[in-house]
C-alpha cells in the first residue's frame, strides 16, 4: 500500500499539518528546521508506533502540548496488488505525555501495528544513522532475518525455534546443571542452527546479486560490492555441530553464554576489498546503507509488499551523478518520500514527475 | 488499584481469584462482586466443592493422573494393554487421548515439560518414576505424547536419550505422536508449518 494523506498534530514543531502524497516520487521541501524530518518521523509513528530518532517517544510531542496524534491514510498500490490489502485504510497513532499509546485503524483501537508493518512496510534512511553498516552485527542480523523471513516460512520457524532453544541452553549454563540436561537443547540447537546457516548462505547469495546490481548503478563508478557472510558454524554437519556444542559446554558455562552458532553471525559489506564497517569512509557507508534499503525494496517484489522509501536529506549526501542514479531507481516503481532543503538537487524533468510538498513556508 | 478500596476479606477474594489462569484483576473483581451478590446457599457450594475436590483428589501413585484413590481408574483397569505406555505432560492430555477411544494402553503424566528458563529441570517432573516403571513393568512400546512445542520436544529427546542408559540391553520401541493436518480440514487453511510437517511425515498408501 502507499501513503496518501498525512496529518500530524503536535509532532515536534508541527501543531497541526496535513500533507498529501502520491505514488512514485514525493519531495518534501523546506528550509532547515522547517520540520521535514518530523514528517518522516510522523509517518513512522503512525505506521509502526516508533520513532527513528529516539527511544523516548514522548520526546516527539510538541513543547507545551500533552499529546500527539499521527494519522496516515493508506491507499492501494495499483501496480502491486495484494489480495490482503483493503482499497484504503486510515491508520493513526496517539500518544499522551504520560506515555499512554493508542493505535487505531479506521477509528477502531488496534492492539498493535503488525498488520500495517506487513502491508505498508517502510525503509527509512536518516543520514546520521549508518548503524546498519557500521554498528554491531545484531542490526545486520535483524535486517537479514526480516528480509528472509518474509520470503520463507521455514526461515521464520527456524529463527524462532533456534532463539527459544538458545535461551533455554543459556539458562542451563547459568545454573550449573548436569550434562544430560543439555543434550536435548543442544540437539535442537544443532538442527536449527545448521538449517539457519544453510538458509542464510543461500539467501545472502541471492540477495547479494540484487544488492551488487543496485550498488553498481548507485556508485557511478566500477565498484564491486560483496556481502560477506561470517559465521562460526560454517561447514558443520548436524552431528559435528552437536558434538562441538557438547565440547564447549565447560567454557560456555564459565561465561554463561553459548558461543557457537548463528546468533553470532555477521554480514559485512565489502566494496573493492574494503570492509565498510572497519575502513569505509562516511560517504561509502551511507552509500552502503542506501544500497541495502534499495535492494531490500527491489527484492521485496518476490514476496510481500514493496517497502515505501523514506529518505531524509539524502540528496545533499550525494554528488550529482549519484543523485541521478538514485532518482532513476526510485521513480520507476512504488513510492518514495525524499526530504530536501534545495530543489536544485533535482533536474527539471525529475521535478515535473514529482509531487513537491512545501513544509514551513518557502526557503530563501 | 488503590489500596484500601475494598475490605480485607473482599480484597483477599479478588487476589485469590486473580491467581487463576486466564483471570486478570478486572475479571477477578467482577467474579468477586458476582459471588458476593449471590445468596449464601448458592455461593458456599463453590467453596465447598473446591475444598472437597482438593481433599479428595490426589495424584495416582503409579502414573500421576488425577484420582480419588491410590491408583487411578486406568491403572486399575485389567483390560488395559500393559505393554503400551504413553507419556504426556498434563492430566488434561490423558483426557484428550482417552476421548479418541483409540488408545488402550497405560499413561504416565510428567507434570510439565523441561524448561530451564522457568526453572523446570528433570527433578521437577515425574521422570525418575517413569524410568523405574519402565525397568519393572512389561512395557514394549513407549509413546512420547509431549506437546509439539520446543519444551515438549526437548523433553521427548531427553527421555529417549536417558532410556538407553536406564534399560541396559532391553529393547523398547520408542515412538512419538505424529504431527500433521486436522481431519476434515482444508489444505488451503492449514498453516505452513503444520503443512510442512505433514509433508515430511507422509505415508505410503
Amino acid at each position: 500500500m502507499l501513503v496518501g494523506r498525512v496529518r500530524l498534530i503536535n509532532v515536534r514543531s508541527h501543531s497541526d499539518i496535513t500533507l498529501g502524497f502520491r505514488p512514485r516520487l514525493n519531495i518534501i521541501h523546506g528550509r532547515n528546521g522547517a520540520g521535514k524530518t518530523s514528517v518522516v518521523e510522523g509517518v513512522l509513528l503512525a505506521l509502526q508506533a516508533r520513532s527513528p530518532r529516539t527511544f523516548r517517544v514522548t520526546d516527539v510531542i510538541r513543547k507545551g502540548s500533552t499529546y500527539l496524534r499521527a494519522e496516515v491514510q493508506l491507499v492501494a498500490d495499483e501496480e502491486c496488488e495484494d489480495a490482503q490489502a483493503p482499497p484504503c485504510a486510515e491508520v493513526a497513532f496517539a500518544l499522551s505525555s504520560d506515555g499512554t499509546k493508542r493505535c487505531y485503524t479506521n477509528g477502531s483501537p488496534l492492539a498493535n501495528m503488525d498488520r500495517w508493518a506487513q502491508l505498508a512496510p517502510l525503509s527509512v534512511f536518516l543520514p546520521d544513522d549508518v548503524r546498519l553498516v557500521k554498528g554491531s552485527p545484531g542490526r545486520r542480523r535483524t535486517f537479514m532475518d526480516a528480509l528472509f523471513a518474509k520470503r520463507s516460512v521455514q526461515y521464520r520457524e527456524a529463527v524462532s525455534r533456534y532463539g527459544g532453544a538458545l535461551a533455554q541452553r543459556n539458562a542451563l549454563l547459568q545454573g550449573g546443571t548436569v550434562d544430560a540436561q543439555h543434550k536435548p537443547w543442544e540437539a535442537i540447537l544443532a538442527q536449527e542452527g545448521h538449517l539457519l546457516v544453510k538458509l542464510r548462505t543461500e539467501g545472502l547469495a541471492a540477495f547479494a546479486r540484487t544488492a551488487s546490481g543496485v550498488h553498481r548503478a548507485l556508485a557511478a563508478r566500477p565498484a564491486e560490492l560483496r556481502l560477506v557472510y561470517r559465521t562460526n558454524a560454517a561447514d558443520l554437519s548436524v552431528e559435528e555441530y552437536r558434538a562441538a556444542l557438547a565440547g564447549r559446554r565447560a567454557s560456555d558455562r564459565r561465561l554463561s553464554f553459548t558461543h557457537l552458532g548463528p546468533h553470532r553471525d555477521d554480514v559485512r559489506l565489502v566494496v573493492d576489498g574494503v570492509d565498510l564497517r572497519e575502513a569505509g569512509s562516511q560517504g561509502e557507508q551511507r552509500l552502503g546503507l542506501l544500497t541495502l534499503l534499495l535492494a531490500q525494496r527491489e527484492w521485496a517484489q518476490g514476496g510481500g509488499a514493496r517497502p515505501i522509501l523514506l529518505l531524509d536529506d539524502v540528496m545533499s549526501e550525494l554528488d550529482a551523478e549519484r543523485r541521478r542514479a538514485l532518482l532513476a531507481m526510485v521513480v520507476t516503481c512504488g513510492q518514495s518520500i525524499i526530504t530536501t532543503t534545495d530543489l536544485h538537487h533535482f533536474t527539471e524533468g525529475e521535478l515535473a514527475g514529482a509531487n513537491v510538498v512545501e513544509v514551513g513556508g518557502c526557503c530563501g | 488499584m488503590a489500596g484500601g478500596l475494598f475490605s480485607p476479606a473482599v480484597q483477599r477474594l479478588i487476589d485469590e481469584l486473580a491467581k487463576l489462569p486466564g483471570v486478570g484483576p478486572k475479571t477477578a473483581q467482577r467474579l468477586t462482586f458476582y459471588l458476593l451478590k449471590l445468596p449464601p446457599e448458592e455461593a458456599l457450594p463453590l467453596a465447598q466443592a473446591i475444598t472437597a475436590a482438593k481433599e479428595a483428589v490426589r495424584f495416582c501413585h503409579r502414573c500421576f493422573n488425577l484420582t480419588e484413590q491410590d491408583l487411578c481408574a486406568i491403572c486399575q483397569d485389567p483390560r488395559r494393554d500393559q505393554s503400551l505406555l504413553c507419556v504426556v505432560e498434563e492430566p488434561s492430555d490423558v483426557l484428550s487421548l482417552e476421548r479418541t477411544h483409540e488408545y488402550r494402553g497405560l499413561y504416565h503424566v510428567l507434570g510439565g515439560a523441561l524448561s530451564p528458563l522457568d526453572g523446570i529441570g528433570p527433578d521437577r517432573l515425574h521422570l525418575d518414576t517413569l524410568f523405574s516403571r519402565l525397568s519393572k513393568e512389561p512395557v514394549q512400546e513407549l509413546i512420547i505424547g509431549t506437546n509439539p512445542s520446543l519444551a515438549g520436544e526437548a523433553t521427548a529427546l531427553f527421555i529417549s536419550e536417558q532410556l538407553h542408559s536406564t534399560l541396559g540391553g532391553r529393547l523398547i520401541r520408542v515412538t512419538r505422536l505424529a504431527a500433521g493436518l486436522p481431519v476434515g480440514g482444508d489444505l488451503e487453511y492449514a498453516d505452513e508449518v503444520t503443512l510442512g510437517k505433514a509433508l515430511l511425515g507422509r505415508r505410503e498408501m
